[in-house]
């Protein structure tokens, strides 16, 4: 099997994983628009372009058994291979997440889940994890190790917003326990997806340095 | 177990024990019983292989891979004096065997070849039984004992007594290539030697025979030290605990010369290696 057919499966692969991290970013931003401008069609949106998600996962994980057989690669190809089986499951959970929240916003459509005094912190979370979102994917196509360091930095601004959430809804929440779970949940789903687009960082270390770092 | 005897003399002399080696990579808890500082090997003028320096770890397997011409075969023989014959041979640097430079002058060649035995490409069996073959080794070298022991163990040692047991005084030219092989193995560790040098002991046979020696590889690693060379990447990651990347290249007076880029743990060199030249060609980035 020559060096030509096997860098064509793994652009092929790598090119699979771009688009995957496109449209993870894509089912956050629809899920906020969703949820803030209490969208139903955008939420339908995200519900359809998650099984493009499930099944661009699916077509890496078929991909993988056969390059390992043919190729049995090695050195920064094997660290690809393994990186893009774990990066694919992060993506496909990026979707999941972004599901979630499009789910919630739908459950109560038309009547709006955010409300007002809510509405600057779970705006600031849905731009924070929208940024995480654009930087992974920058950071899977250009592999910049610093980049995807930094990376780590910007979900600390998800989390500090899910945090400044949490504590509106302890303080005397006066739109009832109903409200708060939602909301409690909604900043959840946010902090999980950042966390996921930081695992596909960490795996762009590991692809580029061979090190692996907690 | 192999003796710890390291007299390689035909005299008596002082055997001098180098401490455990530690390199980038290698696990300090194996001592190196093998140590090549600056090796560097000619034939005539031509310096084939140049400055090589790596350890050889105790009871583990190195494998040395890399391009045809890059050297590996050389500096395999060059371990066991078996360039000696060929004319113009000769080495710089230091091959030390327990702190014991074996190229000095009062070293017995023979004693290092039975102390670093070797298994070739081709199975070589000589024209005799399947027991001959083994026990010629021990008359020559005078071994006392029951013979008979001797080469039970020994073709047990190499997984073969159980096939030729019952057909001990048949011509080795009947067995298979395989089994040919493991009887060039047992032959060689009948003299009880402490390193087995193998030089791409697969690539004459088939995946089934090249799976029972690369499990016999892993089963003698418990009493030898084991130094192999292949063109087969996948085996020497399979089978090897350190592998050595050699390449060859072009100096300025448009000369090739095989050099030794990279010596770490296998795990290590197959999935993260440091230099690039190693990188390029284990993924297969030729030229």
């Amino acid at each position: 099997m020559s060096r030509d057919s096997f860098d064509e499966q793994l652009d092929r692969l790598t090119g699979v994983l771009a688009l995957m991290s496109r449209d993870a970013g894509s089912a956050i931003r629809g899920a906020s628009t969703a949820l803030l401008e209490v969208d139903r069609d955008a939420a339908e949106r995200v519900l359809a372009g998650d099984t493009v998600l499930d099944s661009r996962r699916s077509e890496v994980e078929a991909m993988i058994p056969e390059v390992l057989v043919r190729h049995q690669p090695v050195a920064s190809d094997l660290r690809l291979v393994v990186c893009a089986l774990r990066m694919a499951g992060a993506l496909e959970r990026m979707g999941d997440l972004a599901v979630h929240v499009a789910k919630v916003a739908l459950r109560r459509h038309p009547i709006g889940v955010v409300p007002e005094p809510a509405m600057p912190v779970m705006t600031a979370l849905a731009e924070a994890a929208a940024r995480v979102a654009d930087k992974c994917a920058v950071v899977l196509a250009t592999r910049d190790r610093l980049d995807a360091m930094q990376l780590g930095l910007d979900d600390d601004e998800v989390d500090a917003a899910q945090e400044r959430l949490l504590s509106l809804l302890v303080s005397g929440w006066p739109y009832g326990v109903e409200s708060a779970i939602d909301l409690a949940l909604l900043g959840r789903y946010y902090e999980r997806y950042a966390d996921q687009a930081v695992n596909v960082a960490r795996q762009v270390v590991y692809l580029v340095t061979g090190t692996i770092r907690l | 177990m192999a003796s710890n005897d390291t007299n390689l003399t035909t005299r008596p002399s002082v055997a001098v024990h180098a401490p455990g080696t530690t390199v980038s990579g290698a696990d300090s808890a194996n001592a190196s019983v093998m140590q090549l500082r600056d090796v560097s090997v000619y034939y005539g003028s031509y310096e084939a292989v140049r400055g090589t320096t790596m350890p050889i770890q105790q009871n583990q397997v190195t494998a040395m891979i890399g391009p045809s011409g890059c050297g590996k075969s050389t500096v395999l023989r060059a371990l066991n004096r078996m360039n000696d014959p060929i004319p113009g041979a000769r080495v710089s640097g230091d091959v030390l065997f327990h702190g014991q430079d074996l190229y000095a002058k009062d070293v017995d060649p023979i004693q290092v070849r039975r102390r670093i035995g070797m298994v070739f490409q081709k199975p070589n069996p000589f024209p005799k039984s399947i027991y001959d073959n083994v026990a010629y080794g021990l008359r020559i070298n005078g071994i006392k004992g029951r013979l008979d022991d001797h080469v039970e163990e020994a073709l047990t040692k190499a997984a073969l007594w159980d096939e030729v047991k019952d057909k001990l005084r048949k011509s080795a030219l009947a067995l298979s290539g395989g089994q040919q092989q493991r009887l060039c193995i047992a032959r060689t560790i009948a003299v009880k030697p402490e390193v087995i040098l193998m030089d791409e002991p697969c690539s004459a046979l088939d995946p089934i025979a090249t799976a029972k020696i690369e499990d016999l590889i892993f089963e003698l690693t418990n009493d030898y030290t084991i130094v192999i060379v292949t063109h087969n990447m996948q085996q020497a990651a399979r089978v090897s605990h350190y592998t050595a990347f050699f390449t060859a290249e072009v100096d300025e007076a448009q000369e090739r010369h095989g050099r030794l880029v990279e010596f770490s743990q296998t795990g290590k060199l197959f999935t993260n290696p440091a230099d690039k030249r190693t990188e390029d060609y284990i993924t297969g980035r030729f030229g």
